[in-house]
């Protein structure tokens, strides 16, 4: 950590001093989460939700544990052995809402995450490595996710997989090669069902490495803040332990509710009706549609229509992927030295936008794939890449942004008003 | 309102201190003012009348070495951002203040009140604890008299021209205090005021999570205990119509193996005969079966010695020397009431719960 | 440079995702499409409310016990109800010796194994046992129904959108066809038109078709509605049976939660009260030695602030 006024950790007993001196554990958890993490002291609510994500995935974690003592990764006995939970484990069903509500939750708290990040620049340099574990972070859930809802082995689980694994024979030449492997079969069946599982177990543990990379790559150059200024003095920060402790236990409380009173009061309310009925391979779904974190990714797959050289589905696949892979070059698609979207009037407009754009895409992504939904796809798909790929680079070129407060306490010490128009060096102003 | 304490001297024990001295001009916005200086050494103000209605008390925590009495000399205000170490300091004290002065003018503006004439006043002041040459820590006390005056005196110095670690805390509703950094040695007196984690209710919010922690745990405990199917299989209903004296059944009630005899009138005999005595695990045959179905011996089909199943339900099985069970993993033998007689098993083969719920169906469990 | 090629495959797409919004649009345009017949008849489900509904819902058990019983009577000759254990019916309030009678009696058997044999066989249900399906695979169920497959009633509740109503719906929702129905949609053979189902012609002959078919033990009277609700509340309680628990413990934790959140927030502005609600002005730049060093720095890595 580069800032020299961390507090130092101090060992508050004798064991603690013991097992710091074999193992620096107590001095490491200190000084990452601790006392000894200065963090800019002007952190808005959004800034909770990294902890949130993590908080989920423990939950995650937690519960799947729990649940796999009872389920049968086998095409007969999957369905069952979910119903098996859900009526004779003991609490079984609180196990197993809490853990397909926890999916839904984990992806909630990321997507807010993640747009912080977009507005406050917060990939901007020197932060680029973060963001891109956290890019890396983003893929790993999408496919846990993807495999986790696919051992329930109801109809969608079933015809979700083949929809997804068909993807991969879009691609030319090795595709077909390529989605049996993935299957192990020619459909969906027990091969895939059981290496779904393995792999399902196994990827959450590949996601808390990586989080742990995330989290040390960030405790670098340290938090950053709404203001996009870096940390000058001690001023500007406070100590992790106890402020941002106690803000993220409140954050906490307040997931806590709102996951609670979806998982005790409308637990089956982000699923789908379809996945209560057996696994039917000889019988399609009205509507095939993934879990909604998912829509807007659906939405950019299937609004590729019309072949251009290449077959439409392939169109599909490639900006799906593409989608979440430009997000890697977004350090310097958007070269503006300004970090945050406060001091950015017109990055902020967009911004706001691309939100817009993001819900309607997930929007039209739950729909079946008719009009007009798909021309609004279509519409919304255009402006996804146009914002990274166009607008934002141009933007950083010509735009002009509001002039930045000289530090983070300044513009803490003017409130919001003054932000705007911070003190210049050396001038003296009276105050109040 | 012009209340000025004055703080207990501090036990001194280093020769390096630091003196501070912070001098505010002061103004009152009704014009005139007055400042005690009730001791040499380190006073502050109040603030302007204006700000006043939320200021407490002030403060004055002096130093040992401190010899510039208060208010007596111009000195440059603290917004003087050059720094001047001349500016109003003794020469002996310079070199040490000239620091002090400069740290504290720069964190002046995080901790203090520019007023319109443009002199600064400073509102609140940290003691940071350190050892000469440690890093800053976090301050140990804010300033709030009368418990900051008596913590504040175990502030340090840095030794050797380095600035003193002082910070300014801003906080309004606050005491003016400058704090000096000195000498080590404690005050007496607990900081009454103390660290904000103290505080009930950050006790009362810890505490309430670590119940709903707690209660969390619950379920995913529970969730390892026999679910209730595995439950409703505790009890199993067999018919016995079929089995004929000197013959057995094996059969199975959660998930282990049930032997089920139906005992001829010698194997009866030769079970009362034995005397309890000799018996490893003493019982009589009529403790072992049910009131009038003396010939009806049901028991586990597991050895008590390690857990093999015994021979002898099946026909032409080994029944052992005495004539009941036998397990060859060991070698212990069961008489005809299954008791153990030889062998290293210690206790006879258990008599699981059961009811005849008719002459030819026994319930067990 | 990153830029200039992000340019370019931004064009690319935004090209191609064009041209199937431009040749969609057309399509649109020229051919707009029509709402199709099952979405002009079909109808969404009625409102009809249940006393599990709702954050603190409890069931009825009377009305379980009737909803059971119309099942029994009605439904258990077609339809399954294979995650349902005859043990789970003492939830409905009946007892131990109760439980084991309606097993005993069940219509279906089980299948077992002659034991001096071993050909296939059948037994009577033990309380443990789940519900018996009615036929012995899916080929026995679809020959047997004219080439349809009644579903198992479960989880029937939460396997449809729409849930309960839906099922309700449903069940009095069999009706002549309108006479603005297109031939083509009118049903056929096998077929009878309900505007709840999807498609509008179910292969299920109408379950219910008279008050008093099933003579209930408490002397409710049996109109259809009645009959219809109290089987319909008796599915929800198939597809969840910890429907209560879930409710009751949801109510504890949120009143927890709501408790230990507010003991948050307070711990939290304690905390931060020495932070916040400054009023404070700076007069000028912070540290100002190491100014310099800090601009340096920043400029190299291009960031400003």
């Amino acid at each position: 950590m580069s800032f020299p006024w961390a507090e130092e950790y101090q060992p508050k007993s004798p064991f603690m001093r013991w097992l710091d001196q074999r193992l620096p554990l107590p001095r490491l958890v200190f000084g990452a989460v601790g006392g000894g993490y200065p963090v800019p002291r002007n952190l808005n609510y959004f800034w909770n939700f990294g902890v949130l994500a993590g908080i989920a995935l423990t939950i995650q974690l937690v519960t799947g544990i729990v649940l796999a003592m009872h389920f049968a990764p086998a095409g007969t006995l999957a369905f069952d052995s979910v119903e098996h939970i859900m009526r004779n484990v003991n609490q079984g069903w609180l196990l197993r809402y809490v853990h397909a509500n926890g999916a839904s939750f984990f992806f909630i708290v990321t997507y807010i995450h993640i747009f912080r990040g977009l507005y406050y620049g917060s990939y901007k340099a020197p932060r680029e490595v973060v963001w891109f574990l956290g890019l890396v972070i983003f893929l790993l859930m999408m496919a846990t996710a993807f495999m986790g809802y696919v051992l329930p082995w109801g109809q969608m689980s079933f015809w979700g997989a083949k929809v997804i694994t068909g993807l991969f024979g879009a691609i030319p030449l090795v595709g077909e090669p390529i989605q049996q492997w993935l299957l192990g079969g020619f459909a969906p069946d027990n091969a895939a069902l059981n290496r779904f599982f393995s792999l399902h177990y196994l990827l959450p543990f590949v996601i808390v490495g990586v989080v742990i990379l995330h989290i040390w790559a960030l405790h670098i150059p340290g938090s950053g803040n709404p203001t996009g200024v870096d940390v000058k003095t001690a001023q500007d920060t406070v100590p992790f332990h106890p402020y941002y402790t106690a803000k993220d236990g409140f954050g906490l409380g307040v997931f806590l509710i709102a996951f609670a009173l979806v998982v005790f009061f409308a637990p089956n309310a982000l699923g789908h009706a379809d996945n209560y009925i057996p696994a039917n391979p000889l019988s399609t779904p009205a509507h095939i549609v993934p879990e909604w974190y998912f829509w807007p990714f659906y939405a950019i797959l299937r609004a590729f229509t019309v072949d251009f050289i290449l077959p439409a589905k392939l169109w599909g696949v490639i900006a799906m992927f593409g989608s979440i892979l430009l997000l890697f070059f977004l350090p310097w698609l958007d070269t503006s030295p300004v970090r945050s979207g406060n001091y950015r009037p017109t990055f902020k407009w967009f911004f706001w936008v691309l939100v817009a754009d993001v819900l309607i895409l997930g929007y039209c992504g739950g729909k079946p794939a008719e009009e007009p939904y798909v021309m609004i796809s279509q519409i919304a798909t255009i402006y996804y890449f146009a914002h990274f790929l166009i607008i934002l680079p141009v933007l950083s070129t010509f735009e002009r942004a509001l002039p930045l407060p000289n530090s983070i306490s300044e513009s803490v010490l003017h409130g919001e008003a003054a932000e705007a128009a911070p003190i210049g060096t050396g001038a003296t102003v009276p105050a109040e | 309102m012009d209340r000025l304490r004055h703080a207990p001297a501090f036990r001194s024990q280093q020769q390096d201190v630091a003196g501070l001295e912070a001098r505010l001009r002061q103004r009152e916005r009704s014009g005139g003012g007055e400042q005690d200086d009730p001791s040499p050494g380190l006073a502050l103000e109040r603030l302007p009348s204006g700000v006043a209605a939320e200021v407490g008390e002030a403060a004055i925590v002096h130093g040992g070495s401190l010899q510039r009495p208060v208010g007596e000399s111009e000195t440059a205000g603290l917004d003087d951002v050059d720094g001047d170490p001349e500016a109003g300091a003794e020469a002996q004290n310079a070199a040490d203040i000239a620091g002090l002065i400069g740290l504290i003018e720069s964190e002046a503006h995080a901790g203090a009140i520019a007023r319109r004439d443009g002199s600064v006043i400073i509102t609140q002041i940290a003691c940071w604890q350190t050892a000469p040459g440690a890093a800053i820590r976090r301050p140990q006390v804010t300033g709030r008299p009368p418990g900051f005056a008596r913590a504040c005196g175990s502030c340090h110095a840095f030794s050797g021209g380095t600035p003193v670690p002082l910070f300014l805390e801003v906080t309004t509703n606050r005491v003016m205090m400058a704090t000096v950094g000195h000498a080590e040695g404690a005050v007496e007196g607990a900081p009454e005021e103390g660290v904000r984690r103290r505080d009930f209710i950050n006790i009362a919010a810890v505490s309430f999570a670590g119940v709903g922690a707690a209660v969390t745990l619950f379920p995913l405990i529970n969730q390892m205990n026999p679910s209730a199917d595995v439950l409703a299989l505790a009890s199993a209903e067999v018919d016995i119509s079929r089995i004929q004296p000197g013959q057995a059944i094996k059969t199975i009630w959660r998930k282990q193996p049930v032997f089920i005899r139906n005992l001829t009138p010698q194997e009866i005999e030769a079970a009362n005969a034995v005397p309890l005595s000799s018996l490893r695990d003493p019982q009589t045959l009529a403790e072992r079966t049910k009131e009038g179905k003396t010939n009806w011996l049901i028991t586990l089909g597991v050895c008590t010695h390690l857990g093999c199943v015994p021979l002898g339900a099946a026909e032409g099985e080994n029944r052992g020397e005495f004539g009941g069970y036998f397990c060859p993993c060991h070698g212990s033998h069961y008489d005809t009431a299954a008791r153990i007689r030889k062998g290293p098993a210690p206790a006879n083969l258990e008599v699981p719960e059961y009811e005849f719920t008719s002459d030819t169906v026994v319930r067990i469990g | 440079m990153v830029r200039v090629i992000g340019f370019l495959v931004g064009l690319l797409f935004v090209a191609v995702a064009g041209w199937s919004l431009l040749w969609g649009a057309i399509a649109f345009v020229s051919e707009p499409p029509e709402p199709t017949v099952e979405s002009r008849f079909h109808e969404h489900p009625r409102h009809v409310s249940f006393a599990s509904d709702g954050p603190f819902g409890r069931f009825d058990r009377a009305q379980l016990q009737r909803g059971f019983q119309v099942y029994k009577e009605v439904c258990a000759a077609c339809h399954g109800l294979r995650h349902v254990a005859f043990r789970n019916l003492a939830d409905l309030g009946y007892n131990e010796a109760e439980v084991r009678a309606i097993a005993d009696q069940w219509a279906i058997e089980v299948p077992d194994i002659d034991p001096d044999t071993g050909e296939a066989t059948t037994r009577k249900p033990l309380p443990a046992d789940h519900f018996p399906d009615p036929y012995a695979n899916e080929v026995a169920a679809r020959a047997a129904n004219n080439n349809a497959l009644p579903p198992d009633l479960s989880l029937i509740t939460k396997a449809r959108e729409g849930g309960a109503p839906y099922v309700y719906s449903l069940l009095t929702g069999y009706q002549n066809p309108p006479s603005s129905l297109p031939a083509e949609n009118r049903p056929g053979e096998g077929l009878y038109y309900n505007p709840y189902f999807a498609n509008l012609n179910i292969a299920m002959p109408p379950p219910l078709t008279a008050d008093g078919q099933v003579t209930f033990a408490d002397g409710t009277n049996a109109t259809i509605d009645q009959m219809a609700r109290d089987v319909t509340a008796f599915l929800i309680w198939t597809a969840e049976p910890k429907l209560e628990n879930r409710h009751r413990t949801g109510v504890a934790t949120l009143i927890f939660l709501l408790i230990a959140t507010l003991l948050a927030y307070m711990s939290y502005r304690n905390i931060w009260a020495d932070m916040k609600g400054r009023k404070v002005r700076a007069t000028g730049p912070l540290d100002p030695e190491n100014a310099a060093k800090r601009e340096a720095a920043s400029g190299e890595a291009g960031i400003q602030g």
